[in-house]
C-alpha cells in the first residue's frame, strides 16, 4: 500500500514538474545547459541522458528506420503464422491500407515506439529512469535501485524494465510484455516470452545511440541484435512535445479522407 | 533554350534532394517516392489534427477543371519542430504544393514543400544539420 502511495505520489510530482518548464529548468541544470547549447563536441556528462531525444532518418550512420535492422532473423512457425496475417505499410510487405493495430489506436508499446520519429523526454531520479514518449503521451519506467524482475508478471504493452550502468552504457532489461503489439513497423510479431536489451549511451552532447537486442526463442530462431540507431537532442524551441494521444474519430477521420483515396480504396 | 533546359535540371534536382530526406522518415507505400510534382492551388481546408495534419485545396487541371486535392504532412508537433503554427495556412490562400502524388490515381498526396503566396516556404525538417 505504502509503495502505491509513493508510486502515485511520484507520478503527480512528476506531472506537476512537466507542467512547469520553468521548474523543469530550475530542477535540471544538465538539461538547461544542454538546451541552450547546440554545440555538439562540448562534454556531456555520459550518465546523464536527460533530455528530449529524437530519431532522425537523415543523419549520417544512422540506423534502419521503423524496425531494429535491416532483416529478421529466421521466424518459428508460431511467428511466421502471425507475420503472413499482417498488413503493414512499412517494410518488405508494405501496402497501402493494412491492418497495423496502431490504426485502431492500440498502444504501439515497446520497443516499436522507440522507432518513431518523435520525441521522447528521458527524466533520471535517483531510484528511477523515466521515459515520456510524444508517441501515444505514453510513458514508462526503468528501474535502477537494483531490483530484479518480479516473479509471475502479469503481461503489459511496457514490460517490467531495470536497467544498470555498464561503464558509459545503460543497459535496460526488460520482460513480462503482453504479444498484442508489433515488434516494429515491419508487421515482425514477437510473443510474452520477449527479452529485450536496450543499450543507451550518450556518445556527445546532442547524440544518443541505441542498440536493441531482442531474445524471443517463441518468435525467432536466432537472436535479433539490432544495428545502431542515433537519436538528436532536442534544444531552444524544437525542444517541444505536443499532446499526441491516438484518438479513433481522427485516425478514422484521415483514414477515410487520406489513407484510402490514397491506396486506391473506398472510404467506408 | 538552353537556360530552359537547365532551370528544368535545377528543378528535378531539387525535388530529388527535397524528397530524400523526407521519403526515409515516410516510406509510405501508398505514394509514388520516385516523381514529385508540384500543384497550385486555394485552400479550402487546414486540418490542425492528429494523425497527420492536412491540406486540402482546389487546383485546376490542364482543362480548367477545378480538382479538389488532399495533401497529406505530419503530426501537429513535428510540423511545429519545424518551424509551422495552426495559423501557418487559411483558407483561401493561394499556395503552391510539392508533393508525392498517390499510385493509385486519386488526387491524393504527401507533402514535401508548401510555397505562401509571400514567398514564405514550408517544409518538413526539424534539425539544421
Amino acid at each position: 500500500m505504502r509503495i502505491r502511495m509513493m508510486t502515485i505520489a511520484w507520478v503527480a510530482l512528476l506531472a506537476a514538474l512537466l507542467d512547469s518548464s520553468v521548474l523543469i529548468h530550475a530542477q535540471m541544470p544538465s538539461q538547461q545547459s544542454s538546451s541552450a547549447s547546440n554545440n555538439s563536441s562540448a562534454p556531456a556528462d555520459p550518465h546523464d541522458l536527460s533530455g528530449m531525444w529524437e530519431f532522425f532518418a537523415n543523419i549520417p550512420g544512422q540506423g534502419i528506420y521503423a524496425t531494429p535492422s535491416k532483416e529478421h532473423p529466421p521466424m518459428t512457425p508460431w511467428a511466421k503464422a502471425k507475420y503472413d496475417e499482417a498488413k503493414p505499410g512499412y517494410g518488405p510487405k508494405a501496402q497501402g491500407g493494412g491492418n497495423d493495430p496502431i490504426l485502431k489506436c492500440n498502444p504501439t508499446g515497446i520497443p516499436r515506439i522507440l522507432f518513431f520519429p518523435q520525441p521522447f523526454e528521458i527524466f533520471q531520479s535517483p531510484e528511477r529512469v523515466f521515459m515520456f514518449f510524444e508517441r501515444d503521451h505514453a510513458w514508462r519506467q526503468i528501474w535502477t535501485d537494483g531490483r530484479t524482475h518480479p516473479k509471475d508478471l502479469e503481461p503489459t504493452w511496457m514490460g517490467d524494465s531495470i536497467g544498470k550502468w555498464d561503464g558509459d552504457t545503460f543497459v535496460v532489461d526488460t520482460v513480462g510484455f503482453n504479444d498484442k503489439s508489433w515488434l516494429d513497423f515491419y508487421g515482425d510479431p514477437h510473443s510474452e516470452d520477449m527479452h529485450l536489451i536496450e543499450r543507451y549511451k550518450r556518445v556527445d552532447r546532442n547524440t544518443m545511440s541505441l542498440q536493441l537486442v531482442v531474445e524471443d526463442p517463441k518468435a525467432y530462431t536466432a537472436t535479433w541484435v539490432g544495428d545502431i540507431k542515433s537519436y538528436k537532442l532536442l534544444t531552444g524551441k524544437k525542444a517541444y512535445m505536443e499532446e499526441l494521444f491516438c484518438i479513433p474519430e481522427e485516425e478514422d477521420a484521415f483514414t477515410n479522407r487520406i489513407r484510402m483515396p490514397a491506396a486506391g480504396q473506398s472510404p467506408k | 533554350m538552353k537556360k530552359y533546359r537547365l532551370n528544368f535540371l535545377i528543378s528535378v534536382a531539387t525535388l530529388v534532394l527535397i524528397s530524400v530526406p523526407v521519403l526515409a522518415h515516410h516510406g509510405n507505400a501508398s505514394y509514388d517516392n520516385d516523381h514529385p510534382i508540384m500543384i497550385k492551388g486555394t485552400v479550402t481546408e487546414f486540418a490542425w489534427s492528429n494523425p497527420h495534419v492536412q491540406i486540402y485545396l482546389d487546383v485546376k487541371d490542364d482543362k480548367g477543371k477545378v480538382v479538389r486535392w488532399s495533401v497529406e504532412t505530419l503530426s501537429p508537433g513535428k510540423l511545429v519542430r519545424a518551424g509551422w503554427s495552426k495559423d501557418s495556412v487559411k483558407v483561401a490562400d493561394q499556395v503552391s504544393i510539392t508533393l508525392i502524388p498517390a499510385k493509385s490515381g486519386a488526387p491524393v498526396g504527401f507533402l514535401h514543400k508548401l510555397v505562401l503566396a509571400n514567398g514564405e516556404e514550408l517544409g518538413l525538417r526539424e534539425l539544421e544539420n
